[in-house]
């Protein structure tokens, strides 16, 4: 009886010893799957700013243009403070309009030569940086991936270009 | 002999590694399945996103034609319903993403191992006018473009002008075949219709199969000299009901400019088509309502010569009149697109027209800014 209870005992103890092998391989495992979901989404997400980037930067309504032909990377400064306008006083067709193609994003246009410091900011749709959502009664917290963007910033009226360089603050909650 | 106990013992040894071994064994096979699914949604998100990220990145380069192909057959389809605010695309019934202002001239479906993208400015009234917004166009090897050979050098231009990549034929009308495409959109002129009775002599679009695999398109441009300006479209199935003097069924509609004609051909669809466009339009008032505070404060700068403001008068006026940005009035860019009648779509075009004669006149002023 001793001896079968001892046998007993010791295959019990080696299957305990597999289970919690295949346990702790099952966590590995998971592990590194969830890594690699989180790779994936910086991935997905790196493309949706370079696609954003590049989005921004092909915008007709601020592009520069010279007899009716579009010039690359280059934003009209008239153009870009009637954005502003019309994004505050038509807010009824072009907020929404913008919100579905920019999505949460603030996007600002700095001269950094030969003038410096002055800024534009086209666009702001931030998320509240840290609250605290009632309905999941938990804390969201936003965090943002700044892309920065060379541009020329030309102004139609003197004709002259200055360097600027524009900045698309993507958002995302964590 | 073995004693009672002892084969009571071995009996239980077995069932215990039978239960162990089953346990292990389905273990095992449920991580295998479970690493196979995960595998085929993988494949299944690196497609979409793939998908995805082909169509972002295009539509934001004008000018570009692209073929990708992709290791499998699958499944596209385009859904754009004003009614019910519905507007996204889906791969093997899987949405993809929500399409609510993005302009993609595409068919309902498309199934096939690769797609072509093309994108082009859509500019009014013409290439040289106000850009609005990038058109994607989207098809694949398996749908035909066959065009009605016609003595119109203008129709012979929207032949040539059409991308070679895609299935293109110019056809006779008596060397009809069923070449197999997945879909056939026959492209026609109003002024071929009007010379000639019957299109096609060996007509054998009777064929039931065949019927439901075919559109047809007639183009009734406003200038016999320049196809591509404006004009309306006729969507038909039927070649023999589709024209008398003008079109015979109620999917009627305009184009302006020469992308929104190669969006009725990339669609073939009259819903598609006036969905799509009635974005394009709702853009046009963004793009017409940033163009008018754009004017008014350059007349209200100091620094621009007087008769440089005088001319910018004109712009200011017809900005207002289409996208009504103080709302003072309703704008002409409020209507729907299925909705436009003829009169309501010449006033938009003709006010579009003296913007533009416009800026031309400002472009001779040394002086004067331009509009675009």
């Amino acid at each position: 009886m001793k001896k079968a209870q001892l046998q007993m005992g010791e295959t019990i103890f080696v299957v305990i010893i597999i289970l919690f092998l295949i346990i702790i391989g099952m966590v590995f495992l998971y592990g590194h799957e969830e890594e690699s979901i989180f790779k994936s989404e910086r991935e997905f997400y790196e493309l949706d700013s370079v696609a954003l980037g590049q989005l921004i930067t092909n915008l007709p309504e601020l592009a520069c243009s010279v007899a009716g032909t579009k010039q690359q990377s280059c934003f009209d400064k008239s153009k870009v403070e009637s954005f502003s306008k019309i994004l505050y006083q038509n807010s009824d067709i072009a907020m929404e309009y913008y919100f579905e193609k920019l999505g949460n994003v603030n996007i600002t246009i700095e001269e950094v030569y030969p003038e410096e410091g002055k800024r534009w900011e086209i666009y702001v749709n931030n998320f509240d940086i840290n609250y605290t959502d009632t309905d999941l009664g938990m804390l969201i917290q936003s965090y943002g991936t700044t892309l920065k963007i060379p541009i020329l910033i030309k102004d139609p009226t003197t004709n002259k270009n200055s360097f600027g360089i524009l900045y698309v603050t993507k958002y995302r909650k964590i | 002999m073995f004693s009672k106990k002892a084969q009571i013992e071995i009996q239980f040894n077995w069932i215990f590694v039978l239960i162990a071994g089953v346990v292990f064994l389905s273990f095992f096979l449920m991580l295998i399945a479970n690493q196979s699914s995960t595998s085929e949604q993988k494949i299944s998100v690196s497609l979409t996103r793939h998908f995805k990220t082909i169509l972002d990145s295009t539509s934001h380069k004008s000018g570009t034609f692209k073929e990708f192909n992709f290791p499998a057959k699958f499944k596209t389809e385009f859904v754009c319903d004003l009614e019910n605010n519905l507007h996204y695309y889906e791969l093997e019934d899987v949405k993809v993403s929500d399409l609510k202002y993005d302009i993609i001239f595409a068919p309902n479906y498309l199934y096939g191992q690769n797609i072509y993208t093309w994108t082009k400015e859509w500019a009014v009234p013409d290439a040289q006018g106000f850009s609005v917004s990038n058109f994607l166009f989207v098809s694949n090897k398996a749908r035909g473009y066959i065009f009605r050979n016609s003595s119109s050098d203008t129709f012979r231009q929207l032949y040539d002008f059409f991308p070679s990549n895609l299935t293109k034929l110019i056809s006779d009308g008596d060397d009809f075949l069923d070449r197999n495409f997945d879909f056939n959109t026959y492209i026609l002129t109003s002024e071929f219709m009007e010379n000639n009775n019957n299109p096609f002599p060996q007509n054998k679009f009777a064929n039931n199969d065949y019927k439901n695999k075919i559109k047809f398109i007639i183009i009734h441009p406003y200038k016999t000299d320049d196809i591509f300006n404006s004009g309306e479209i006729c969507f038909c199935n039927d070649i023999d009901n589709c024209w008398d003097g003008g079109c015979l069924t109620q999917e009627e509609t305009f184009y302006l400019g020469e992308e929104s004609l190669y969006g009725a051909l990339f669609t073939s669809d009259y819903s598609m088509y006036t969905c799509m466009m009635h974005k394009a339009f709702q853009k046009l008032k963004i793009t017409s309502t940033m163009h008018y505070y754009w004017i008014e404060d350059v007349i209200l700068n100091g620094d621009v010569d007087y008769f440089c403001k005088t001319d910018l008068e004109v712009p200011l006026k017809n900005f207002g009149l289409l996208a009504d940005p103080k709302n003072e009035r309703s704008a002409l860019l409020d209507i729907k697109y299925v909705d436009l009648d003829k009169p309501t779509f010449e006033e938009i075009a003709s006010l579009i027209k003296e913007i533009h004669n416009k800026n031309q006149v400002l472009a001779l002023g040394q002086k004067c800014i331009q509009l675009y």
